[in-house]
């Protein structure tokens, strides 16, 4: 009975200071100007979709500033009588500024006259130029890429835009992209945050006090450990779910038909098991070097690994089992991947959290006992 | 003179992040891909600038750690002049790891039988690429640093830092930690601002080293007292 009553203040003790930790960490500078950064992160790289569905030209004017995947949805094909018109207008102008030799100045002039007076159509005079002068035909293709596509009006982009979906709404497409940039962005600036947390005690020389209270080794580094990374899980679940929202409240109310889809599978799946396993490997590097500038190098380098893998393979870059970020943008993973590795994360998240409870409990038995250089 | 080198560099010596940081420079070297010169120097711009915020964040904190900024403060010694050693000293540092990562390079493109010779860029605009970088993404960490007495800031501004303009890198801006991968045929200009940069935060380093430890947080106080006061005039 005393046993009981002992685990359950134990709990009670526990739950206190995972509390009291969370307090202290929400309310902290570090953390407000993190949360703060991620805010404006998922605003620069998904801030397209408070213009979605499009009302007017401001809306275009802004997405066609962004760029990016955007402009699949903003041009239309542009008809064959203003792709021949606009050539003209653009070799004329060449011509007049001196940007081209003579000779070739020459051909163009005699090709202009015969579009305009013989009515010939672009790809009638694409193919004249490709049998007489094929050496001028990048002139053409270069005239072929700017100009056979326009920028769309308010109702073609809509219509764009609902053709693409197929009805089914923009929330599977932002919850893509938001998982993809959040694991990405994140990965980098939860760096600091477990730094400060894990270095705190000893900046604060407040270890010899925790060192003689009434908790357990492990059990405080558990608190320290959750007490930050719970704040940061819901930060980012409460920014995803309010967009995620957002956008499937400004296509019901601007009278589309599309099918509101949760953004929680999405962030169960995908950020937590990277957070989880990016944390534990800080939290895990830190208690076995000592030094937080001993960690920076190697969890930068593994990050940028995962995150830019093109800079080490040459090849683009590609999900694969040894990398904890998953990219949704660029290529869809085949059916087996995911659940295969987030399990092999989550499963050597476990692992890292235990081996770090392990070294904190020794280097709190013995402070002398670390890698120190 | 010589005895206020070898005692900061005595001081600055840290086996750990210096090593750390020489893995860091040999892995780049060795493992990314870079077929070309060119390549290299678009890699080395880009994430060489890590070893400036390992090496350079902590060089005038390093008197906080060890309990003699007060010291420091009441002695004759000229802060200003310590300061400017210790940056020349970790400056020198880091053009010493960036001319190894380009010899490293070099030899291991001349074991896999590759010649270098006919690349549109010389190894002096490579050093200057990388240097300016690496002291630019530094020297802004540093200042942080300095400002708020807080490494852990710091680390988390200048990643922030490198993380947005790896993002938008193709903007050319005078804020662009790398101009010569968002243009490469119009980069000096940017290079020029980028050590103007430099040059002026070295500027207020200097200034806020020959203040007291407390220099900042008076003077918030004051203007959280000057605030007080006109709420309640």
């Amino acid at each position: 009975m005393f046993i009981l009553l002992q685990g359950r203040v134990d709990n009670m003790q526990i739950l206190q200071l995972t509390l009291f930790q969370i307090r202290k960490q929400i309310t902290s500078l570090s953390f407000i100007a993190i949360t703060a950064v991620f805010v404006i992160f998922a605003e620069t790289q998904m801030g397209k979709l408070f213009h979605y569905p499009v009302k007017n030209n401001a809306d275009i004017v802004s997405l066609n500033e962004r760029g990016g995947d955007v402009k699949e949805y903003l041009y239309i094909k542009a008809s064959p009588e203003e792709l021949k018109i606009n050539t003209i207008d653009y070799l004329n102008k060449i011509i007049s500024q001196n940007q081209m030799e003579e000779e070739d100045a020459n051909v163009f002039k005699n090709l202009i006259y015969r579009m305009d007076n013989e009515n010939l159509s672009f790809d009638k005079a694409y193919e004249i130029i490709a049998k007489e002068n094929p050496e001028l035909l990048p002139w053409l293709d270069a005239c072929r890429n700017q100009f056979q596509q326009k920028l769309g009006n308010v109702d073609e982009i809509n219509n764009n835009i609902k053709l693409t979906l197929d009805e089914k709404g923009y929330n599977i497409i932002f919850s893509q992209k938001y998982v993809t940039y959040i694991q990405l962005i994140s990965a980098f600036l939860i760096l600091p945050l477990f730094l400060i947390l894990f270095t705190n005690d000893s900046r604060s020389n407040i270890n010899e006090i925790i060192y003689v209270q009434p908790i357990g080794s492990i059990r405080y580094i558990l608190c320290k450990y959750f007490s930050c990374l719970i704040p940061i899980l819901l930060i980012l679940y409460i920014l995803g779910e309010t967009m995620n929202f957002y956008v499937a409240y400004k296509f019901k109310t601007s009278g589309w038909q599309a099918d509101y889809s949760g953004f929680l599978s999405y962030y169960i799946t995908f950020i937590v098991p990277t957070i989880l396993f990016l944390s534990s490997l800080i939290m895990f590097l830190l208690l076995l070097l000592k030094k937080a500038i001993a960690v920076f190098p190697l969890y930068i380098l593994y990050v940028i690994f995962n995150a830019t893998q093109g800079a080490f393979s040459g090849h683009s870059t590609s999900n694969a089992i040894y990398k904890c970020i998953i990219r949704l943008t660029s290529e869809n993973p085949y059916n087996n991947f995911i659940p295969l590795n987030r399990a092999l994360y989550i499963v050597v998240s476990v692992f890292l959290i235990g081996f770090s409870c392990m070294l904190y409990k020794n280097s709190r038995k013995n402070s002398r006992r670390s890698i120190t250089l | 003179m010589k005895s206020i080198i070898r005692y900061n560099l005595k001081l600055l010596f840290s086996p750990l992040k210096w090593l750390s940081s020489f893995i860091f420079i040999c892995l780049i070297s060795i493992f990314m891909y870079a077929p070309t010169y060119y390549d290299f120097t678009n890699i080395c711009e880009l994430y060489i600038p890590f070893i400036g915020i390992i090496l350079m964040t902590d060089i005038m904190l390093v008197d906080k750690y060890n309990n003699i900024s007060e010291i420091l403060y009441i002695s004759n010694s000229n802060l200003k002049k310590v300061f400017l050693i210790r940056y020349f000293i970790i400056g020198t540092l880091i053009t010493v790891f960036i001319l190894i990562a380009n010899s490293i390079f070099l030899v291991q493109g001349y074991f896999e039988g590759q010649s270098y010779l006919n690349e549109p860029i010389t190894s002096l605009e490579f050093l200057v690429i990388s240097v300016a970088s690496t002291l630019f993404l530094g020297t802004v960490s540093m200042t942080i640093g300095n400002f708020l007495s807080n490494q852990y800031v710091s680390y988390g501004f200048s990643l922030t830092y490198w993380l947005y303009w790896n993002i938008n890198c193709k903007k050319q801006s005078i804020f662009n930690l790398f101009p010569f991968i968002a243009k490469p045929t119009d980069y000096v200009t940017y290079i020029v601002i980028e050590i103007g940069f430099i040059l002026c935060l070295l500027f207020i380093n200097s200034t806020l080293v020959q203040k007291s430890p407390f220099f900042i947080v008076d003077r918030l106080l004051n203007l959280k007292s000057v605030i007080c006061f006109m709420r309640n005039k």
